[in-house]
């Protein structure tokens, strides 16, 4: 099934060309472009939702392209299924391993590799133990997965991936599980290979392991590849301004606004979340001031914000909302607003229409409830208002959220959450995803808060934005607020010292 | 598209009732070709299914005694679809309730007969809402997936009652059959003459009930929370719902819907609790609540549907020697048809197309 024809020597292994995908209404891919060359560690770089596994999913043949072309040692080919790339010698390493936690390891990679009806434990067991004399590590063949620690699954899902006769191996992320030690023999593994001729597609957002191991790097961005450059030639704070730069018009008015009491106070925060832990962690927002907090994506920002909305419970520490110490699962304060990351899966109820969604959750709240039952008329009314005060285009209260564009998607959850004028707004991300006009709104209602003495925490993978609207910005890092600064010219650089410096530990305050 | 048309369930209107009736139709005649091909005689059966349902008043009465627990326990499996969550557990609701319903009425022989049947009602209602809400505890608390948890209550439920029928509770005079005694005079449900038919009073309260989800799912502030919560778990969690509390009303509500069945049908059928009270009720009316979208309306109108196809099942055996559970075959038929109907990547297809001809169309202009 491979490649026929021998390749002319210093020819690209591989050739991703102008891919585009699009779904319903969002474009995942637009005309990415990825060339890798034999022998080389080739990062991957950008932020989430940037189309980074999009792109090694079409690779993969999970997902299949609108159009673009694929071509491997110089011949044009169709990957239209997992089993069609392992056979051209592409090997994945999923983020999530894909293991049957209820074999054994032997059993996972005979899986991977028997193509015969007959599988022996012995030649599958011998194998593997010519794999761990190669990469390292000791694995029993024998020892169940569903026993085996997160680490040691990572390297089973390795090991898997190069039983077969792989070429090209591509890695999802794979350090996000990893403790220091298993990182370092990960990137001892990957350069043995290496030296053997064969190229790795190192997916990260982690700058650091960039410079650490790899040779070039492409940046994605928006579903584009922005950028291919020689790693030894570029700079970290190059390497961010290209992920997460946009031309935002950052040309805010901003009233001068001093810092009033104290709305927000998180106390010495520890959270185990699923891929950042945060350790003691503290932070005040106060009247009249838009916090920002500037970071690569997944180092606790999520995690933080979901312990602040009270839908992820902490392990230590308080949260205090103005004078009141709340518990993780307080309902709603009437007077915080929270604007989700993910507008599908936390902002709205898709299914339900309009109307219901400005309102949910603050029914209650907002009178429109005597006695258990809604005041469907007062509620349908109040709803078309608030869906033009906040300009959201649709047909009317009664159509589905779901039918809705992203960026009045997002109108349609600002309105439900600004509508009371909160003292405090708690936003992740409010502009992921939308155009610079859906954006740009989305901003001055922050801004508009700010302006009428509230407090805004921000968070945004985006510094064009974190630097237009804040007061003060905090780089979160690993977990921790790697340091504080305030807005000026030169700001970004320290920024960027401090988001990816911080990740190796120099730059921590 | 109203919203209040769909809420109501008046379906025949809308899009859905068109997907629905036209599959009910598409599995009736599949039936019939089941029928046809082990040699039955549909010159006989279709009449004599026909004249069980629907044929003349006793018929009639028939139909509507087959619909009613189903159609409770239907609004109850709709509450739970609407919340996202499924409850399997009818059988085991209906068996609990039952049970509770004639232990009480021995223990407190009251007099007066509406006194008696509200007792009676309330007793149904918290026996089967305990039985669903000890599911949603599991789901909310334990984050044990409620089709499982049901399924277990609803061995458990079936055996207190047989072990209770068998011993404690079994009639002394029932020849040797393993039932209790019929409930007291009082505590039954009268059937009604309206005009030259007859009519289950449990239908009337079914009906009521059907009223009644509709308000409470439509026009209450917990209903809208439901619905979001069936809509996107994390979005209620994120809006501030508390999704805990509402896993145990959805699911006590659709126990306690259940358990009214159970009592329902007791008092107002059956009269004695059995090892054979419930022959796949608790079933039946998942297929009831899906085949009715969940909606109110839509239950109401699988229920009796369904009804009048068990009716007329056993007047077809009788009559033409086709064996009642053909009704069964048709059902699942309808519910498998429904299911690819309802499908996403149909409903994908569909859209495909829809969107090609505009185009093509387009281009012809």
């Amino acid at each position: 099934m491979g490649p026929t024809h021998k390749p002319a020597p210093g020819s690209h292994l591989l050739a991703l060309a102008d891919i585009w995908k699009r779904y319903d209404a969002t474009v995942a891919l637009s005309g990415a472009s990825l060339e890798i060359e034999r022998g080389e560690i080739h990062a991957l770089l950008g932020e989430n939702g940037a189309g980074k596994t999009t792109l090694m999913n079409v690779l993969d043949g999970i997902t299949r392209p609108d159009s673009g072309t694929i071509t491997w040692s110089d011949t044009e080919v169709e990957i239209d299924s997992p089993k069609r790339a392992a056979s051209l010698g592409i090997g994945m390493v999923h983020q999530h391993d894909r293991l049957v936690p209820a074999l054994a390891v032997w059993e996972n990679i005979a899986l991977a590799v028997g193509s015969s009806f007959r599988i022996s434990r012995n030649e599958i067991a011998e194998h593997l133990t010519e794999l761990t004399e190669r990469y390292g590590g000791v694995i029993d063949p024998d020892a169940l997965v569903s026993d085996l620690s997160v680490g040691e699954r990572q390297w089973v899902s390795l090991l898997r991936a190069l039983a077969g006769d792989v070429k090209l191996l591509v890695l999802d992320e794979p350090t996000s599980t990893l403790t220091p030690i298993e990182r370092d023999r990960l990137f001892a593994a990957l350069r043995h290979y290496r030296a053997a001729g064969l190229s790795v597609i190192f997916i990260t957002h982690k700058l650091d392991e960039v410079f650490a191991l790899c040779d070039r790097v492409t940046v994605m961005r928006g579903g584009e590849t922005v950028s291919t450059v020689d790693v030894a030639s570029t700079t970290q704070a190059q390497l961010v301004q290209s992920m997460v730069g946009r031309p935002v018009d950052t040309d805010f008015d901003r009233a001068p606004s001093e810092r009033g009491e104290i709305l927000l106070q998180v106390d010495s925060l520890s959270v185990q979340g699923a891929r950042q832990t945060i350790v003691e962690l503290d932070l005040e927002v106060s009247r009249g001031e838009v916090v920002g907090i500037a970071g690569v994506d997944g180092n606790g920002q999520g995690e933080l914000i979901e312990v602040i909305c009270g839908v992820r419970e902490a392990a230590e520490g308080t949260v205090i909302f103005g004078d009141e110490t709340h518990g993780w699962h307080h309902g709603r304060a009437a007077s915080v607003a929270r604007i989700p990351e993910d507008r599908h899966r936390h902002g709205l109820a898709l299914g339900l229409p309009l109307w219901e969604n400005v309102h949910l959750g603050r029914f209650r709240n907002r009178g429109l409830v005597r006695n258990g039952f809604l005041n469907r008329r007062g509620a349908h009314e109040a709803s078309e208002a608030m869906l033009e005060a906040f300009d959201v285009r649709c047909s009317g209260p009664d159509q589905p959220s779901g039918e809705l564009s992203g960026g009045n998607q997002q109108k349609a959850v600002l309105a439900r959450e600004l509508s009371d004028d909160p003292d405090l707004v708690v936003a992740m991300n409010p502009c992921r995803g939308l155009d610079i006009g859906a954006a740009r709104f989305v901003l001055d209602q922050l801004v508009a808060v700010r302006d009428r003495n509230g407090g805004v925490l921000f968070v945004s993978y985006d510094l064009d934005e974190i630097l237009a609207i804040s007061d003060r910005i905090l780089v979160m890092a690993s977990g921790r607020i790697a340091g504080e600064l305030k807005p000026g010219p030169d700001v970004i650089e320290q920024i960027g010292l401090l988001m990816g410096g911080a990740e190796i530990g120099v730059n921590a305050q | 598209m109203s919203s209040k048309r769909d809420a109501l369930g008046l379906v025949l209107l809308g899009r859905e009732s068109f997907v629905v009736s036209a599959v009910i139709i598409l599995g009736l005649l599949l039936s019939l070709v089941m029928l046809a091909v082990t040699g039955a005689d549909l010159g006989e059966a279709i009449p004599a299914l026909l004249s069980g349902a629907v044929g003349d008043a006793r018929a009639f009465e028939e139909t509507l005694h087959q619909s009613v627990p189903i159609m409770f326990v239907g609004l109850g499996v709709a509450i739970g679809l609407r919340a996202g969550l499924f409850n399997i557990g009818g059988e085991g609701q209906i068996y609990v309730a039952a049970l509770a319903g004639i232990t009480v009425s021995q223990w407190l022989p009251i007099d007066v007969p509406v006194l008696a049947v509200a007792l009676l009602l309330v007793v149904g209602i918290i026996a089967g809402g305990v039985w669903g809400a000890a599911a949603g505890w599991m789901r909310a608390y334990m984050d044990m997936n409620e089709v499982i948890t049901t399924i277990l209550l609803n061995g458990i439920g079936f055996l207190l009652a047989s072990w209770a029928i068998h011993g404690p509770l079994r009639d002394r005079e029932g020849g040797g059959f393993p039932w209790s005694e019929k409930i007291g005079e009082p505590f039954r449900l009268p059937v009604l003459d309206v005009g030259p038919l007859t009519m289950p009073s449990g239908f009337l309260l079914a009906l009521c009930a059907a009223i009644i989800v509709w308000i409470f799912l439509d026009k209450t502030v917990i209903g809208v929370e439901l619905r979001t919560l069936g809509d996107n778990h994390d979005a209620a969690a994120y809006a501030g719902a508390r999704v805990p509390l509402l896993v145990i009303v959805a699911m006590a509500c659709a126990g306690a819907l259940a358990g009214v069945g159970g009592v329902v049908e007791l008092s107002g059928n059956q009269e004695r609790l059995s090892d054979f009270f419930s022959p796949g009720y608790g079933f039946t009316a998942i297929a009831v609540a899906l085949v009715g979208n969940a909606r109110a309306g839509g239950v109401v109108m699988a229920a009796l549907f369904f009804g009048a196809l068990t009716a007329g099942a056993s007047s077809m055996e009788r009559i033409a020697q086709v064996p009642a559970s053909t009704s069964l075959v048709a059902q699942a038929i309808i519910v498998a048809l429904l299911v690819v109907a309802r499908s996403e990547r149909l409903g994908r297809w569909v859209r495909a197309r829809r969107q090609l001809a505009a185009a093509l169309d387009g281009q012809v202009a």
